[in-house]
């Protein structure tokens, strides 16, 4: 088989597809790229939110306790976490704002597809970090009430950070032995990803 | 443009240009229901983001990069669902003469689509639609001399697909 044998088949479509006729388009539910990254895209704006929440919270708390090193390392903490949750999704919001349906069609798909990856990868990073960042929030709710816990009881932030050790490890051992939905967006996101690479390459023919 | 103005204009373009939006969804969509609803996003689309369309430019060429761009999307959302074989695939499509026989044609060209790879899909479509090579590096991103390599290979394959396919044939052809 030839692709020029396709041909025939082909003009056989067009000439069916001249007799449909298209519904004007009006409103409507967003189509391609821009709905398949909608969820990314709310994902990232409430992420937003939140970081600037806390980034705020935060900012006045290690204000505030300057005077007490623990609660102020708690404090800073707590604030660039803030900050990095605002810093990851704006960058992720322009991303998406960046793609268009009228780009390149391998340009779009590599945006895509490496948009995907890294958002996946970068969830990752704050998995690690959430197994630690409830610490700091304990010092931080108890500094509210008026206690130094790492003054007071450093023993328990001791054992807090030793707890946070033993969730990091189960984090890890969770994410390789099972197969969860974050998994298998990897493998998607790299499959696409490999796709793009060889069609771009010319291995894939 | 005012919206009214441009509104008129996008119609009447995916009017005029229609058949570039039925045939990418008889390539990305395998059943006659899904094709009718990939066809109304790809028009959606166009829609949507036509006030990124510049007049200077050729219309065809952006209403391919946005049509395969939502094809390519659908596809993925798509990836799990069971390919119609043969004619089934394409002759579901409206708007034909009705027919008594399968058309072989048809089912040639459905057969070597659904063993295509989306991007490939893509290629293989813009060939088909005898695209100047320069407007399908455009449309796809590709260099011109990268899409005759491409087109080349592609052809190779189907020259494989065949001659893996032929003694098949021969058996159910009792010959």
């Amino acid at each position: 088989m030839e692709l020029d044998d396709l041909k025939a088949g082909w003009v056989e479509l067009d000439r069916r597809v001249a007799a449909l006729e298209l519904i004007a388009p009006s409103r409507g539910a967003a189509a391609g790229v821009h709905a398949e990254l909608r969820p990314l895209a709310w994902g990232q704006a409430l992420q937003m939110m939140f970081g600037v929440l806390v980034a705020m919270v935060t900012g006045f708390f290690w204000v505030d306790h300057r005077d007490a090193a623990g609660l102020l390392v708690a404090g800073l903490l707590l604030h660039g976490y803030g900050i990095a949750m605002i810093v990851t999704a704006a960058r992720n919001l322009v991303l998406v704002a960046r793609t268009s349906e009228a780009q390149p069609v391998l340009a779009l798909q590599q945006r895509v597809a490496a948009l995907r990856a890294w958002r996946i990868r970068e969830g990752r990073w704050f998995g690690v970090l959430g197994c630690f960042i409830w610490v700091p929030m304990i010092i931080g709710a108890f500094g509210l009430l008026g206690i130094d816990l790492v003054t007071a009881c450093p023993w328990f932030v001791a054992l807090n950070l030793l707890v946070s050790c033993a969730f990091l490890g189960a984090y890890v051992t969770v994410s390789r032995l099972v197969k969860v939905p974050e998994g298998r967006a990897v493998r998607r996101a790299q499959e696409r990803l490999d796709e793009v690479a060889r069609f771009a390459g010319g291995n894939a023919v | 443009m005012a919206h009214e103005e441009r509104r008129r204009r996008c119609d009447a373009l995916l009017h005029e240009y229609r058949r570039i939006v039925f045939k990418v969804a008889a390539v990305y969509a395998y059943h006659a229901e899904d094709r009718r609803d990939l066809a109304q996003d790809i028009a959606l689309q166009v829609w949507r983001s036509f006030a990124s369309f510049d007049p200077a430019r050729p219309f065809a060429t952006w209403l391919y990069r946005v049509a395969l761009n939502v094809g390519l999307s659908h596809a993925r959302r798509e990836r799990d669902k069971p390919p119609m074989v043969g004619t089934e695939a394409l002759d579901g499509l409206e708007g034909g003469s009705p027919i008594a026989e399968p058309d072989e044609r048809l089912a040639l060209l459905a057969g070597a689509i659904e063993a295509l790879e989306p991007l490939e899909r893509a290629l293989a479509l813009l060939y088909l639609d005898e695209l100047p090579y320069r407007e399908i590096a455009s449309v796809l991103g590709l260099s011109e001399t990268n899409v005759g390599t491409r087109i080349a290979r592609l052809k190779q394959r189907l020259r494989r697909q065949m001659a893996a396919a032929a003694p098949d044939e021969e058996v159910r052809h009792g010959t």
